[in-house]
């Protein structure tokens, strides 16, 4: 079974797992009682209870997305997934107390050295929940507000009540509708009125079982001239069957606020990665995602800004690499609705082995956003004759005054560099490292340290094997 | 192949807005009915005529006849709606043959006029191998409703150039669809100044093979309410050739340009060389553009890149012109003859060239006017 596995997957660093020692799991397959349960065992309010109910309805009556990936998306087995698995009795704020299989599994991720050197906090979820928390002291004495999810429901249901799917509605798309039914974990963040959080923040997300879903949801408000760094990485173990990690992420920022929210997504290569991210930013506030997307079977997720308040700024930076039998279907959105707000996204993509990179855009601007600029410049490098890239940016300008720009471009890595390289005394396994490392450079000076590293290593690892 | 029935533009399911070609103009809107289940009979065929541009005899070896036959295997396909309504509706097919080997010294003149309540005319163009070609094509008329489709092959090794003129009444609804096949070696460029119409809706399609080129440049120009919608695809079915693209789409008033387009470049078309612009350039506060350029490549040694820009006219140019005495509104003019004569320049006909900028100054000219 283990070898059925990796082939079905390939080689995967993270791919190990640790058995299954559920406390409560529920049966495969969805239903209204699936839902209603989910949020019992939480001891939900009724109007959550109520949005559950209502968002599993709208999840089944809205039928799947008839573009993109048609073939893949229609492979997703609903029925055959576990919607909600929890492993520990609850969130410790002490690592000793986190159980041990769990623990062992964060360990070998690194998260406990991660927190130690540079992080301000960490949120580590484990299927459906959240196993372990923290947060620093000298942030929590500034207010800053740090939680799973789920306890920032129990504790500030209000501001949660007035903010929950004010950004991403259920009915936005069908998978926004499943993460609203059976959402469980995630984050919670607010950061008080003119309190910059000098160190990232972050989450860690881990599926563990076999055909698992996770479904995050998490929810950031910066309040005015506020800032932060909100960092979260994603892995699985190497199973033969799929997983689904559906996740909602809610972004607002307040006047002159700043969001900076960065992933690196690394899920195993058979899990479906289907995610809705979108934030508002106010007057002279900005939003920078920074989306890193190597693992999954098919990821469909375009992270998008809405730039409502005049002077807003919106920045997006995204890469994708598609290796065997995957499917990177991410992209960006940005809205200008406001006056003087500007936007710059860079896409870059590398396919290899019979992989598809897709860049899937939107640039709207409203009658009313004068004076608005925009640029878009998307990138693709096809390494084999098997791969793919597609572009498809949409933009639909209703202003005369601003300026709206856009560039694309498709080519396989050039011979005068490898020449040059490996005149060099570089192999040319090195040298096409050494280019694919470079041509990633804008996304991965954007990165804390440590996960650049991470990433070029994670590049050069998957580029083994890639010459020849 | 047989005459597509009623039933296969019926059995055709009508695209919804997630299909990019048909994102800003549905299917109902250009439709002549409004109804896509009705498919009239009392549709009025349009007039075509042959001719030379310089008024001398068509030469022998080149022939305008209305024929029985549909075209084969056209690059529009069987299942788009546009191309099957008006195989279905279309009651003349004319048929434009130009011998193999021909060269002219002077371009071929085809002018096509549209009248009554709603008209129609399906045209097919052979362009035989080794040739030199050029031809200027005018549409005009009061129509309502016009459809028109046009499909070609161009043959081994010819050179075809031509340049057509829409100027329809500017409240005529325009429904086209054009599918060329450019064969191996042969070059075919094509500039349409498109001008009139209040809504239009134009599907133009190629297929390029080994050591072809194909250059498509549309310049518009859009005023009152008019739309202009133009979806472009070519596919790169084998490598080692080159498609260009250039769209320059002049918006003013209320007016609105809408440019999508897709390169294809199939596996193993190795060496395809592809690029695609839309520049729109937004006159009035009003106005509107939106574009998709796509790009599907699943060869690795291609050059591919696409461009889309929308911005109003540089202040400074305007600045300048002004400075030397012209009135804001000629000044606003002269940057718009400008930036569409810009849409043909790579057209390699200066005598083409010369006849559209001719056209495009009357239009100018008239629209300054009034």
């Amino acid at each position: 079974m283990k070898e059925q596995a990796r082939d079905a997957v390939g080689d995967y660093r993270y791919g190990f797992h640790d058995s299954e020692n559920a406390t409560i799991r529920f049966d495969s397959g969805l239903s209204e009682q699936v839902v209603r349960d989910i949020s019992a065992i939480k001891k939900e309010p009724q109007w959550m209870t109520d949005i559950r109910v209502k968002a599993y309805h709208h999840f089944i009556e809205r039928p799947m997305p008839d573009w993109g990936n048609s073939e893949m998306l229609n492979g997703i087995n609903f029925d055959n997934i576990c919607y909600y698995l929890k492993s520990s009795a609850g969130t410790e704020k002490s690592w000793e107390e986190v159980p041990d299989e769990i623990k062992r599994t964060f360990d070998r991720l690194g998260i406990p050295d991660a927190e130690q050197k540079w992080l301000g906090g960490v949120t580590a979820q484990y299927e459906s929940e959240a196993v372990y928390h923290s947060i620093r002291d000298d942030l929590e004495e500034q207010g800053v507000i740090f939680l799973d999810m789920d306890s920032g429901l129990r504790e500030y249901e209000d501001l949660v009540k007035q903010y929950f799917g004010s950004v991403v509605p259920y009915s936005d798309n069908k998978f926004s509708a499943l993460n609203t039914a059976v959402w469980s974990g995630g984050s919670f963040l607010v950061i008080p009125e003119g309190v910059h959080v000098e160190m990232p923040v972050q989450a860690y997300f881990r599926i563990n079982a076999k055909n698992m879903g996770q479904f995050e949801r998490t929810l950031i408000i910066a309040k005015a001239g506020s800032s932060i760094h909100y960092v979260e990485g994603c892995t699985a173990p190497t199973y033969s069957t799929e997983s689904l990690h559906s996740a909602v992420v809610e972004l607002i920022a307040e006047e002159g606020s700043h969001i900076r929210y960065s992933t690196i997504q690394n899920w195993s290569a058979n899990v479906y990665n289907l995610v809705t991210k979108r934030g508002i930013a106010y007057k002279n506030a900005s939003i920078e995602w920074v989306d890193g997307n190597l693992g999954s079977k098919l990821t469909m997720k375009y992270p998008a800004v809405i730039l409502k308040g005049e002077g807003a700024h919106a920045d997006i930076i995204s890469v994708a690499y598609s290796g065997e039998g995957q499917h990177q279907d991410a992209g960006s959105k940005v809205h200008h609705l406001a006056p003087r707000t500007t936007s710059r996204i860079l896409s870059k993509s590398i396919s290899k082995n019979g992989g598809r990179s897709s860049y899937r855009g939107m640039v709207q601007v409203s009658p009313k956003a004068h004076g608005c600029k925009v640029s878009v410049v998307c990138d693709a490098l096809l390494l084999d004759a098997d791969s793919r890239s597609d572009t498809y940016p949409t933009m639909e300008v209703a202003n005369n005054s601003c300026s709206v720009e856009h560039e694309a471009s498709v080519s396989k890595v050039s011979g005068d560099q490898l020449f040059y390289l490996m005149s060099r005394g570089h192999t040319e396994e090195e040298a096409m490292g050494m280019i694919v490392n470079g041509f990633f450079e804008p996304f991965t000076r954007e990165l804390p340290m440590e996960y650049a590293v991470e990433l070029n290593r994670l590049l050069e690892m998957e580029m083994e094997g890639s010459i020849g | 192949m047989s005459t597509p029935s009623i039933e296969a533009y019926r059995s055709l399911p009508v695209p919804s807005r997630s299909v990019h070609a048909w994102r800003y103009t549905p299917w109902k809107k250009v439709h002549p009915t409004g109804d896509p289940d009705v498919v009239p009979t009392d549709v009025i065929a349009a007039s075509v005529s042959l001719s030379m541009l310089d008024g001398t005899d068509v030469p022998a070896g080149i022939s305008l006849k209305m024929i029985d036959s549909q075209y084969p295997d056209s690059p529009l396909p069987d299942d788009d709606i546009a191309a099957a309504f008006l195989r279905e509706i279309c009651k003349e097919h004319w048929h434009l043959k130009v011998e193999s080997k021909t060269v002219l010294e002077s371009p071929l003149l085809v002018e096509i006029r549209a009248s009554g309540h709603m008209a129609a005319i399906e045209m097919s163009v052979e362009i035989g191998a080794h040739s030199e070609v050029e031809s200027v094509w005018t549409i005009s008329g009061e129509a309502s409703w016009f459809g028109f489709l046009r499909q070609g092959s161009i043959a081994v090794g010819t050179e075809y150039t031509e340049v057509m003129e829409q100027a329809l009444s500017s409240s005529t609804v325009l429904l086209r669809g054009e599918g060329w096949d450019i064969d191996r070696d042969a070059l075919m460029s094509s500039c349409l100044l498109s001008l009139g119409g209040s809504l239009l809706r134009s599907d133009l399609r190629s297929r390029i093979v080994q050591g072809s080129m194909i250059r498509q440049l549309i310049a518009s120009h859009g005023i009152g309410d008019r739309s202009d919608d133009h979806h472009l695809e070519i596919d790169h079915v084998f490598g080692n050739n080159v498609s260009r693209v250039v769209l320059h789409s002049a918006c003013d008033d209320s007016s609105r340009g809408v440019s999508t387009g897709q390169l294809r470049i199939a596996k193993g078309a190795d060496g395809s060389n592809a690029s695609q612009i839309f520049r729109n350039l937004l006159l009035s506060p009003d106005a509107r553009a939106e574009s998709i350029p796509e790009l599907e490549v699943l060869a690795d040694d291609v050059s591919a890149a696409h461009g889309a820009a929308s911005a109003p006219i540089d202040s400074e140019q305007l600045f300048y012109l002004e400075s030397r005495g012209l009135d804001p509104e000629a000044a606003q003019h002269l940057v718009v003859e400008g930036f569409l004569i810009d849409a043909m320049k790579e057209l390699g006909s200066a005598k083409l060239i010369d006849w559209l900028r001719g056209r495009l100054t009357i239009h100018l000219d008239c629209a300054l006017l009034e």
